[in-house]
């Protein structure tokens, strides 16, 4: 239970700057598993860092929250299978990109390709639109996302 | 005689008054400057002199109220603009969002995520586009993979004479074609390409920088040998043509030129092949064993005679032994 863990899957300016944030400090305290589902129901976008002092997002912070509380990955699993709040599963998804091994992130993803709802994504430019299924597929290909550089995973073929 | 000093204003034109006042924010030296050229000094003598009526003194008082409103007419509508510019931009921060009190995010919604709001068979047609050219990529990806492994297995069996073989007609590794190299001219100034920007399909930047100019053209090797340097007649000038100009290591010169065994530089073997190479080694070895015959033939008749003349001129070929006492 400790923030330094959160480094080694953050990057560490973002991770200050996430450390320093207000939403960190105001609703990130202290948080379990149950309340931190809570918080993550009143999502209502994804992204990174936004704006001209690069401000943390909500989304960003909640997910440092889950690799500082080290969920398991069958609690996540159960996060990316609901199908009612769409950005819960996104927070899972992203988290379990971070967290599990390769295999398992390609049978638990591969399954979203199917979810075509839209997801609101706060960058340097305000808010953009980007579809479920768009997300997923940059979360496998591309080797960034969200301001964190994901870990390396092999390609689907070689599996 | 006496005289009278007087300034008198001399203005050409309505238009100079109000550049005048523009600048009357810039500094205090160009103010100074600016009433030189607009006064004249005029002598008067005292006959001749008069002091101005009380119309004249109105007129200037009203040309001077005149003036003052112009000015703050021109204050007033700077103002104005400001203010619409800062009106604008808070317009446009609104647009593009802020923090509530809360420290959210806010903006209004130019992007909706509710689903309910759209069309569902729209969305799904959207999406199977989507879909496809996701499903279209990953089998390239796969074809691809495909015909690596197969290439790498086919170039695995081949010998190493096939496989040079090979690359002489696809021309890759050794047999790849190096760019042919331009012909500078002499004494050609080197222009530095920069880095960035060299992406753009601007014409002008992807010209051929290294050809030569106006000044490159002519034959400089025309010119007496102390023009030939760089920056001739500057300060930069340097005593140097070039480095080759310089290099003494193939010079008939004695003093400066290399042995001719230099196996870095090797002088006579420059421009022969390798078969010949050998040959001379060989013969060089021959000529080698030969001599060392020579002298060990040389070295037997020198003992024979030491040994001779030790026995006394005995004739006796045998070593001498050792002193029996």
């Amino acid at each position: 239970m400790s923030i330094k863990f959160a480094q080694k899957f953050l990057e560490k300016i973002v991770l200050h700057k996430i450390v320093e944030c207000r939403y960190w400090k105001e609703h990130c305290f202290g948080l379990d598993t149950k309340t931190l589902l809570e918080k993550a129901m009143e999502l209502d976008h994804i992204g990174g860092t936004y704006g001209g002092i690069r401000k943390p997002t909500n989304f960003l912070c909640l997910v440092t929250k889950m690799i500082e509380l080290k969920i398991p990955k069958e609690i996540t699993v159960e996060f990316i299978r609901n199908e009612d709040f769409k950005y819960v599963r996104a927070l899972g998804a992203f988290y379990y990109r971070l967290i599990g091994e390769p295999i398992d992130i390609y049978i638990e993803l591969e399954k979203l390709y199917s979810d075509f709802r839209r997801l609101k994504k706060l960058t340097d430019n305000g808010y953009s639109l980007i579809y479920v299924d768009e997300f997923i597929d940059e979360l496998l290909h591309s080797e960034s996302s969200c301001d964190t550089s994901l870990p390396r995973i092999p390609k689907r073929i070689r599996i | 005689m006496e005289f009278e000093f007087k300034f008198e204003q001399k203005i050409e034109s309505e238009n100079e008054i109000i550049s005048y006042d523009s600048d009357s924010d810039s500094d205090s030296d160009d103010e100074k400057n600016s009433l030189f050229k607009n006064f004249k000094p005029i002598f008067k003598k005292k006959e001749e002199r008069q002091q101005p009526s009380i119309e004249e003194i109105e007129k200037q008082e009203e040309e001077e109220l005149r003036r003052k409103q112009e000015r703050e007419n021109e204050r007033k509508i700077e103002v104005q603009k400001q203010v619409e510019s800062l009106l604008e931009a808070e317009d446009l921060r609104e647009k593009k969002g802020g923090e509530d009190e809360n420290g959210n995010y806010q903006q209004e919604n130019f992007f909706i995520d509710k689903d309910e709001l759209f069309n569902q068979e729209e969305e799904k047609e959207k999406w199977k586009i989507r879909e496809l050219l996701r499903i279209k990529k990953e089998k390239e990806e796969e074809t691809s993979y495909k015909r690596e492994q197969l290439e790498i297995k086919r170039r695995r069996k081949m010998n190493e004479e096939e496989k040079l073989k090979e690359d002489e007609k696809l021309e890759i590794g050794k047999f790849a074609k190096q760019k042919e190299k331009q012909k500078w001219a002499f004494l050609q100034v080197y222009r530095h390409k920069g880095v960035f920007f060299q992406d753009e399909d601007n014409p002008i930047i992807q010209r051929d920088i290294s050809a030569p100019t106006e000044r490159d053209i002519f034959d400089k090797s025309l010119l007496p040998k102390v023009l030939q340097v760089k920056n001739m007649g500057k300060k930069g000038r340097s005593k140097w043509t070039h480095l080759t100009d310089q290099d003494t290591t193939y010079l008939k010169d004695e003093k400066y030129s290399i042995q001719e065994n230099n196996f870095l530089f090797p002088k006579s073997n420059k421009n022969d092949n390798l078969e010949n190479q050998f040959k001379n080694q060989i013969e060089n070895q021959k000529e080698k064993e030969k001599e060392e015959e020579e002298e060990k033939e040389k070295k037997k008749i020198q003992q024979k005679y030491l040994y001779n003349y030790r026995r006394g001129g005995d004739g006796n070929l045998e070593k001498p032994s050792k002193r029996k006492n």
